[in-house]
């Protein structure tokens, strides 16, 4: 049996429900005070990949924001992926979520990752023109509609993570 | 000769064919060795050629086996020193951007060092193991500050993260046994990376500084870095700043071993596990400074048992003093509390001296006060006593009682602030009660149905006549004054015998209507005279009605004395003018009483009364112009008592 350590970045705005995401997903879980003073939080989650091939992530729960500053910057070093997360309510936090990534693209060069809209829960307020997401998914943008209330495609999201940064 | 000359030709022709066909030949090898040649001997070649295989040999070779083959070592080490010789400033002016952080650093971390041990000195400055420090340091002719630095430095490193610098995440991790893991070890690792950065972000700006100790409580982490990985280094204690010096050392061997694992990571910590006995090197921990403790306590345990002893003694002594004095202050204290009338307001327990602050009513018993009933001495104990006024019922009572200052025919009673006054009391007293109530807190209102005053009571008991007038002075000395009829006389004696409070009686001014009447009647007929006419004793008719009128004022006189148990002795005297003989004057002036005698007598007057005939004829004692006033009787009533 193999382990695989990765650093995972968790990207995106303010309150589209990353520690909550992470809350459902993890085994080890950090305090959330650390978000407020450092501005980030460490967890750690074991996925199985293959059978002889496990990955144990290590989960940098970045404070959201629209922007990346210093601070943020300096987190991201070393990355393996990054999820980055919206929250489907708010389409303004769609949009942070592209200027983010491709701010990221810009500083660290293209890195695997997989895009989170959450509360998907929240279907009947949803705010995203599926005609954005059907363009961006023929990019090969791996996009999953999430919930962190259900944990509804989690797991998922974050296995072909895993399997985009053994390949 | 020719034969020689020609053998010589064929010689030479065969020769230079010879030479033509070695030429033809060997014409390539030549050229080669031209090229050799040119290679070999052209100016610089040398150099030329290291140039080109330098590089290869040390490609090739490992630095070690090359620098001794070439010496190199002494070579630069000559070279240095020559040029430092030479020009010692180009060098220091070189070197300085290189040693100078970390001569700085080095400084900065001896200063906190040497701070941190001070610290732990001086916790430790009342200590039994300070006292053994003092001793070894004398007895070794040590500085006692290196003893404390000796004894101070003890510490254990209880776990060692090796990190990779780029990720954040967990090479190896290393830990002495019985470390328990409050979170996972990447986790940790990863969220040490983060911390770095964010002090590095937030505080360090550009000059680079980095973040190398981190202090919780009884513990301190130290970081150091390489280009890969980051050391971080768990320990408990005071570690001292070597400790920083070991873990570069370690770090720069891993490194230096294992540099392209490190630079090569890629989340594959599996293949580091060649780097755990080098981790391990970091959980170093110094106990040797206890274990030397205890072999020096053993030899001071001989100097210092006797002066153990003393102190122990001495504490001892100190505390059972301390604990006797608490008893007895607490003792007194409670005493106190439990008087009416005190009110201990604070206490202050300082060196076994107790200052003691409160509030009493001047009418406790100051007796009950007193602290060497409690075995207080004065130089423990002092006091600072404020006078204050009750509201408990007894000092109220008391108060009332001292400041009215009634009569024991008085009593005082106190009903829920109420005071009821009852009994009898001189009437000045009680004229002046409201205003002296005015004056005590606490009163909320006065009773003084029951009081009435002393003079009341006794006339109430005494009921005297209109015309007799009762003064009561200020020790109760009643003065009677004035008539009253005899029965009322004799009932007094009897009342004022139920008048206790009475000191004296004074009646002189008392008479009773019978008396007064008995005293004028008799001065009336004192003043009554009889005038006879010359060598006369015979009463003429003018005479006898003149005395029928006094026979009756007599019987009233016998009558009043009757009824003060009086008896009467009447004196009747006989005068005579001085003319004739005394003995003849004699016999008229008896003849003269005698006849009045006899002639009361025969009217009724006779049983109740003494008649004395007297008789008063020294002719000397007259005058001789007043004969007619001279022949005379006058009456003159002796009064006694019948037992």
């Amino acid at each position: 049996m193999k382990i695989l350590q990765k650093k995972i970045c968790l990207i995106g705005d303010f309150g589209v429900g990353k520690t909550s995401l992470v809350g459902r997903f993890v085994n080890n879980e950090f305090s959330d005070k650390y978000l407020t003073t450092v501005g980030v939080k460490m967890d750690t989650k074991l996925v199985e990949v293959e059978a002889e091939l496990k990955v144990k992530l290590v989960l940098w729960d970045i404070a959201g924001d629209s922007s990346l500053t210093a601070k943020v910057k300096s987190y991201l070093r070393g990355t393996s992926g990054f999820v980055f997360v919206a929250d489907g309510t708010r389409f303004i936090t769609v949009e942070s979520l592209f200027m983010l990534k491709a701010e990221i693209d810009v500083l660290l060069g293209a890195k695997p990752f997989v895009i989170l809209i959450n509360k998907y829960d929240l279907i009947e307020q949803w705010d995203v023109p599926q005609a954005l997401i059907d363009e961006k998914i023929t990019q090969n943008w791996p996009i999953f509609y999430s919930s962190a209330k259900t944990g509804e495609n989690i797991e998922t999201a974050f296995l072909t993570l895993c399997n985009k940064m053994v390949e | 000769m020719r034969a020689n000359t020609t053998e010589t030709l064929e010689q030479l022709a065969k020769k230079q064919d010879h030479q033509a066909l070695t030429a033809l030949l060997l014409q390539d090898e030549r050229q080669r060795l031209e090229l050799i040649e040119q290679y070999l001997y052209a100016p610089n070649a040398d150099i030329n050629r290291l140039i080109e295989q330098l590089p290869n040999a040390i490609v090739q070779s490992d630095l070690q086996s090359l620098y001794s083959a070439l010496n190199f070592d002494q070579a630069v080490q000559k070279t240095l020193k020559d040029s430092i010789n030479n020009d010692a400033e180009a060098y220091a002016d070189a070197l300085y951007p290189v040693i100078f952080p970390s001569i700085k650093k080095s400084i900065t971390e001896a200063i906190k060092e040497f701070i941190e041990t001070i610290n732990v000195t001086l916790e430790q400055s009342l200590s039994l193991e300070r006292v053994s420090w003092h001793i070894e340091a004398w007895r070794g002719g040590l500085e006692y500050r290196d003893v404390v630095l000796k004894h101070t430095v003890n510490f254990q490193v209880e776990q060692a993260f090796l990190i990779h610098r780029e990720t954040g995440l967990l090479l190896r991790h290393s830990s002495i046994d019985g470390i328990d893991l409050q979170r996972d070890s990447d986790a940790v690792s990863s969220m040490l990376t983060a911390i770095q950065d964010f002090i590095q972000d937030s505080f360090s700006g550009e000059d680079g500084g980095s973040l190398d100790t981190v202090e919780v409580g009884d513990y301190t982490v130290y970081l150091t870095r390489s280009s890969y990985s980051v050391l971080a280094c768990v320990i408990q204690g005071t570690p001292p700043i070597s400790l920083r010096s070991h873990f570069q050392g370690i770090l720069q061997s891993i490194h230096a071993q294992y540099g392209a694992l490190l630079r090569d990571f890629e989340g594959d910590s599996e293949p580091l596990a060649v780097i755990e006995p080098l981790l391990v090197e970091c959980l170093l921990s110094e106990r040797k400074s206890k274990e030397k403790n205890v072999k020096n306590q053993t030899k001071l345990f001989y100097i210092g048992t006797p002066i153990l002893l003393l102190l122990l003694s001495l504490s001892a002594y100190w505390m059972y003093q301390e604990w006797d004095f608490k008893q007895r202050t607490q003792a007194y204290i409670s005493h106190l509390n439990t008087l009416s009338g005190v009110v201990v307001t604070s206490l202050d327990f300082t060196n076994q001296h107790l200052v003691l602050k409160g509030l009493y009513d001047p009418l406790v018993d100051k007796s009950m006060m007193r602290a060497d009933r409690f075995q207080l001495k004065p130089e423990e104990l002092s006091s600072h006593w404020q006078p204050y006024q009750s509201l408990d019922p007894y000092f109220l009572l008391s108060r009332v009682d001292r400041f009215l200052a009634p009569p024991k025919s008085v009593k005082l009673q106190l009903k829920h602030n109420s005071l009821f006054i009852s009994g009898t009391a001189k009437e000045s007293w009680i004229a002046g009660l409201n205003l002296k109530l005015l004056h005590i807190m606490g009163i909320n209102s006065i009773n003084t149905q029951h009081l009435t005053s002393y003079l009341t009571h006794i006339k109430a008991v005494l009921s005297p006549p209109e015309s007799v007038i009762l003064e009561l002075d200020e020790v109760f000395g009643l003065t009677l004054q004035g008539e009253a009829s005899l029965r009322w006389l004799e009932g007094l004696v009897g009342k004022l015998a139920r008048l206790d409070r009475l000191t004296a009686v004074n009646s002189s001014q008392l008479y009773s209507f019978e008396s007064m009447q008995l005293q004028q009647l008799t001065a009336e007929l004192e003043q009554f005279e009889i005038y006879f006419d010359i060598n006369q004793a015979d009463l003429n008719a003018k005479q006898q009605a003149r005395v029928l009128l006094v026979s009756d004022k007599l019987k009233t006189v016998l009558a009043l004395s009757k009824a003060l148990d009086k008896g009467v002795t009447l004196i009747v005297t006989g005068y005579t003018d001085n003319k004739g003989s005394i003995g003849y004057n004699r016999r008229l002036a008896k003849n003269r009483s005698v006849n009045f005698i006899d002639f009361l007598k025969a009217n009724g007057v006779s049983e109740a009364v003494n008649l004395v005939v007297n008789s008063e004829s020294d002719s000397q004692k007259l005058p001789a112009k007043n004969d007619m006033l001279s022949r005379k009787i006058s009456l003159k009533f002796d009064f006694y008592s019948v037992e």
